[in-house]
């Protein structure tokens, strides 16, 4: 079973850059609580890969990963809302699971999807029990509050990569903009070619005006008010 | 004596004219190729052998930290002196403990260069 939107939903598990992490305080926090919550002994934050379904946080179980047939974690991303297996081993969708019918006896599985804020199911947050168990409307409400800060931290971390990128880019566009221009300037006037160093002076002039105000623009989207170029200190050029 | 034989690496292409320019003033200097980019920069290393790489580091299709290591397993003769227009606090370190021989930050007086590129190209 195929989410209808797989491909694009593959770009997003990319895109946040998550699978094969090393383990993580925050989501480690989450799963102890859901499983203390819930009195499970399992509760697992799974991303669901191309053919395996890795876990970022595993609180009460070994394994790394599993693979995506017998995964539950597969069919739960499947449909937006909970996903809930109150006895897998009485249930027609669950009881020829190798993770039912084998070692390790799942018999309760309730799981919410990890909904990105564009609407891709990156995975679940799960509570386990090798006991059959009912749930009620509360817990499951519950769970998805995890969930949802689960996504919360994700989406945290993937815009301060973004943020992190951009500023990397802004020093490059800063070397190849002022930076080079003014070494091309400097090196113009020591070898005594003063058209070529007022032209670059003029271009790197430029550039940097171009610069400027983009970030402005960007830090005020709101247009500028008075008062909002005061400067602490006086403008200072140093050597 | 022997002019030392440079290869220059800039994607600036004013840039590089005005360095072959005043290191051909210089005397001490043969300029055997220009490169754009940092595959250019491995290539011509490859086929000029010269005694000194001058490498930028931000360049299209290959960076210079990228272009290095390349430089040092086809041209190991070949000494490479970074100058970029990035300052040396992080950069100088990362640069020569892949293989760089030196690193100078763009401004650095031509006669500062120069000398780095005898120092190098002699020994």
């Amino acid at each position: 079973m195929l989410p209808e939107n797989e491909q694009d939903r593959l770009a997003a598990v990319r895109r946040y850059d998550v699978l094969d992490t090393p383990p993580d305080g925050s989501f480690d926090r989450i799963t102890a609580l859901a499983a203390r919550l819930f009195d499970v002994p399992i509760s697992i934050v799974s991303i669901v890969d191309t053919d395996r379904i890795w876990f970022k946080s595993r609180h009460g179980i070994g394994a790394e990963e599993i693979g995506r047939d017998p995964g539950l974690c597969a069919s739960a991303i499947c449909q937006p809302d909970a996903w809930v297996v109150t006895d897998a081993r009485l249930d027609p969708r669950t009881l020829d699971n190798p993770l039912v019918a084998g070692e390790l006896g799942l018999r309760f599985y309730l799981g919410v999807p990890l909904t990105t804020s564009d609407g891709f199911n990156l995975g679940t947050l799960n509570v386990i029990d090798i006991e059959p168990r009912e749930v009620s409307d509360e817990e499951v409400e519950t769970l998805r509050d995890l969930a949802a800060i689960v996504v919360r931290e994700l989406e945290l971390r993937l815009a301060m990569r973004i943020a992190f990128e951009e500023r990397r880019r802004r020093a490059v566009e800063l070397n190849d903009n002022i930076v080079q221009g003014l070494a091309l300037a400097q090196l113009a006037l020591e070898t005594g070619r003063e058209d070529a160093a007022r032209e670059a002076i003029a271009s790197t002039l430029s550039a940097a005006q171009g610069i400027v105000t983009g970030l402005i623009e960007e830090a005020g989207e709101h247009g500028e008010l008075p008062g909002d170029f005061v400067r602490h200190d006086p403008a200072t050029l140093t050597a | 004596m022997k002019p030392i034989r440079v290869l220059l690496a800039d994607d600036a292409a004013g840039y590089r004219a005005l360095l072959r320019l005043a290191l051909e003033e210089d005397g001490r200097f043969a300029i055997v190729g220009e490169a754009g980019d940092g595959v250019e920069a491995v290539q011509l290393s490859d086929t000029e052998r010269p005694d000194v790489l001058l490498l930028d580091l931000a360049m299209p299709v290959m960076d210079g930290l990228q272009a290095i290591p390349q430089v040092r397993s086809r041209s190991p003769e070949t000494k490479i002196v970074v100058l970029s227009g990035f300052s040396r606090n992080r950069l100088s370190d990362e640069a020569q403990s892949i293989g760089a021989n030196a690193y100078l930050e763009k401004g650095t007086a031509v006669a500062t260069i120069a000398d780095t590129l005898v120092k190098l190209g002699t020994d």
